[in-house]
């Protein structure tokens, strides 16, 4: 489903303050697994889930997704790819704050040239699925943090992806919000998605859905 | 244009209208700024060259030391007898000064037998009587006068004073419709007579003899003729009018052009740095749109057509505002750049005359630098990485 060989990446290369944030990343990840890449902050957590999502291209190595290599992908087709199978989770949200519920989901969905009825089918969906459709009509920044989290779930399931990658989905939540979070996981997993989840956060440490922990340090695995 | 993607536009247009207000305002300015001055050209352009057209080819001063002084009208007698010269006429006006001598008025003399200038008078007065208007001392007044006179009391008549020390009192027999404001709202039109003791010229010379000369070919011979005939005569002719009023125009307009084109290449210069410094919740939207699987292309396009519908909106309100300030309320202000300050208050009627194809020069001389000013900025934040941005 997921593999990476050999990746390195480097920021500023041949520049000033040159960073190696990923060195000689190789690693698989199956279908349906739900894999969770453990480390500190600047271990390389983000970067790795960027370049699996086509965000960010490697300095070198090579990356298969859905038995397509991504690593050189030109952006109209990186962005087609992050459309049609990434689903993508922020420790911040990242939602147009004065945007509905509704509205925020409905985002990927606009460059795709579907139908107004299509669209509301889709949100509608999604919605469900994330235990966010009470909310729908809600301005964003009326929200608490784990209506916005659930907002942001929704978004991610919209396009009905394969993939889904979350940074940091606990960071900004209390432990509540946290134990709802994993509950969507679970329900995420049971649903056949594979899930790649980039954290330090301890809860994960006891969540019986896990398939696999990687850790990161120094950006190697370690 | 699919629909989503314009709800999706129109969503954000209307939700970032805090954000879009002063690039709003600053180009409605701008264009409601350009399009008055153009409005202004235009219609003041129109009614001036409609006026001319009914002036006679030819207008003979007699210049003695470089001043224009009053014209013997025996003259007419050896013009007439030019081959090709179809009419003849004396003319009769001057300055009034009011007691206080801080304003004048603009006096014309109307002969019966001065058939082009009847006719003229005929078509602003309507259907006044004319010969029953010079039978006896009557006076009709463009507006600036009637207001003038009406603060002074005088509201059926008004005394004027010769410059020989004699009251001559003149009833206000009508006034000059609002449409001839433009050239005639100081304008008191009364019999040639009077005019001539109220200015004082004496009953054997006018202020200028008029001619028409039918065939434009004859024309400069006939100059030639006029010139010879007495060395101290000046020849205005219509197409030098023409030709003055049409670059005096012209050069206003230019000036003005130059010096909006100055402003809209500041404020797009503006714009440029605006988007180039990119606020962080700017560069964050463009971030999260990236993530959740929109292209570049997507991005520019959203952010372009944003902001072209904000300089559209910018633009017909701005047409607007100025079409509705100068054929409305009459261009305050604005209208003495054109008119010059005009020794009389007034509120002028323009004609409203809007001229299409500079109307679409204007919107392409506004859109397209507009668009280049945001597409470059966006287009850089576009393409770099975003990440950094959803942290």
């Amino acid at each position: 489903m997921i593999e990476l060989k050999n990746i390195y990446k480097t920021f500023n290369q041949n520049g000033t303050h040159e960073f190696t944030a990923l060195k000689d990343i190789s690693l698989k990840i199956e279908e349906n697994e739900l894999v969770i890449i453990k480390g500190v902050s600047g271990s390389g957590k983000s970067t790795l889930l960027a370049i699996i999502a086509s965000l960010l291209k490697p300095t070198s190595g090579e990356i298969t997704v859905e038995s397509k290599k991504i690593a050189k992908l030109p952006d109209l087709h990186a962005s087609d790819f992050r459309a049609s199978v990434i689903g993508f989770i922020f420790q911040s949200f990242n939602l147009f704050e004065h945007l509905s519920v509704k509205e925020n989901v409905s985002v990927p969905l606009v460059p795709l040239k579907l139908k107004q009825k299509s669209i509301d089918e889709k949100v509608k969906k999604a919605l469900l699925l994330a235990n966010i459709s009470h909310k729908e009509n809600s301005t964003v920044k009326n929200l608490s943090g784990g209506e916005k989290q659930r907002t942001a779930i929704a978004r991610a399931l919209v396009n009905n992806p394969k993939i889904i990658l979350c940074d940091e989905p606990t960071a900004n939540l209390d432990q509540e919000n946290s134990k709802a979070f994993l509950k969507v996981v679970t329900k995420l997993k049971e649903k056949g998605f594979t899930i790649v989840i980039a954290t330090h956060d301890t809860i994960f440490d006891s969540y019986d859905q896990v398939d696999r922990i990687i850790n990161m340090q120094n950006a190697k695995i370690v | 244009m699919q629909n989503s993607f314009l709800n999706f536009l129109a969503l954000l247009v209307y939700k970032h209208k805090s954000k879009h207000i002063a690039v709003f305002l600053i180009s409605t300015l701008l264009i409601a700024v350009l399009a008055s001055f153009m409005f202004l050209t235009s219609s003041i352009k129109h009614d001036a060259l409609i006026a001319l057209k009914q002036q006679p080819d030819f207008t003979i001063q007699r210049l003695i030391g470089g001043r224009s002084v009053d014209i013997p009208i025996k003259r007419m007698e050896d013009y007439g007898n030019i081959t090709g010269v179809s009419y003849v006429s004396a003319r009769v006006f001057g300055r009034y000064f009011t007691p206080d001598r801080k304003r004048y008025f603009t006096i014309i003399g109307v002969d019966l037998f001065d058939e082009q200038l009847v006719k003229w008078v005929k078509e602003i007065l309507g259907k006044t009587d004319i010969k029953r208007f010079l039978s006896k001392n009557n006076m009709i007044v463009g507006s600036s006068v009637k207001e003038y006179l009406h603060q002074n009391y005088y509201d059926s008549y008004f005394n004027f004073t010769t410059p020989y020390g004699k009251n001559v009192k003149v009833d206000i027999f009508g006034y000059l419709d609002k449409q001839s404001d433009i050239i005639g709202s100081d304008f008191i039109l009364m019999r040639i007579d009077l005019a001539r003791e109220i200015l004082g010229i004496d009953s054997d010379f006018a202020t200028d003899i008029v001619l028409n000369i039918p065939n434009p070919a004859e024309r400069e011979n006939i100059k030639f003729k006029l010139l010879s005939l007495n060395y101290d005569t000046r020849i205005i002719t219509k197409d030098e009018l023409f030709k003055e009023y049409e670059n005096l125009f012209n050069y206003k307009g230019g000036v003005f052009l130059a010096g909006f084109i100055v402003s809209l290449l500041t404020f797009m210069l503006i714009l440029y740095q605006r988007y180039s410094m990119i606020n962080s919740s700017d560069k964050k939207e463009i971030a999260i749109l990236r993530a959740v699987g929109w292209s570049i292309k997507d991005v520019i396009k959203l952010k372009l057509t944003e902001s072209i519908v904000i300089a559209v909106m910018a633009f017909f309100t701005g047409i607007i505002t100025a079409y509705v300030y100068v054929f409305y309320f009459g261009a305050p202000i604005l209208k003495n750049l054109f008119i010059g300050f005009g020794n009389l208050p007034t509120s002028i009627n323009f004609t409203p005359v809007v001229n299409t194809g500079e109307l679409v020069s204007m919107f392409l001389i506004f859109i397209i630098p507009f668009t280049a000013s945001i597409l470059i900025p966006v287009w850089k934040i576009a393409i770099t990485d975003s990440t950094e941005a959803l942290r």
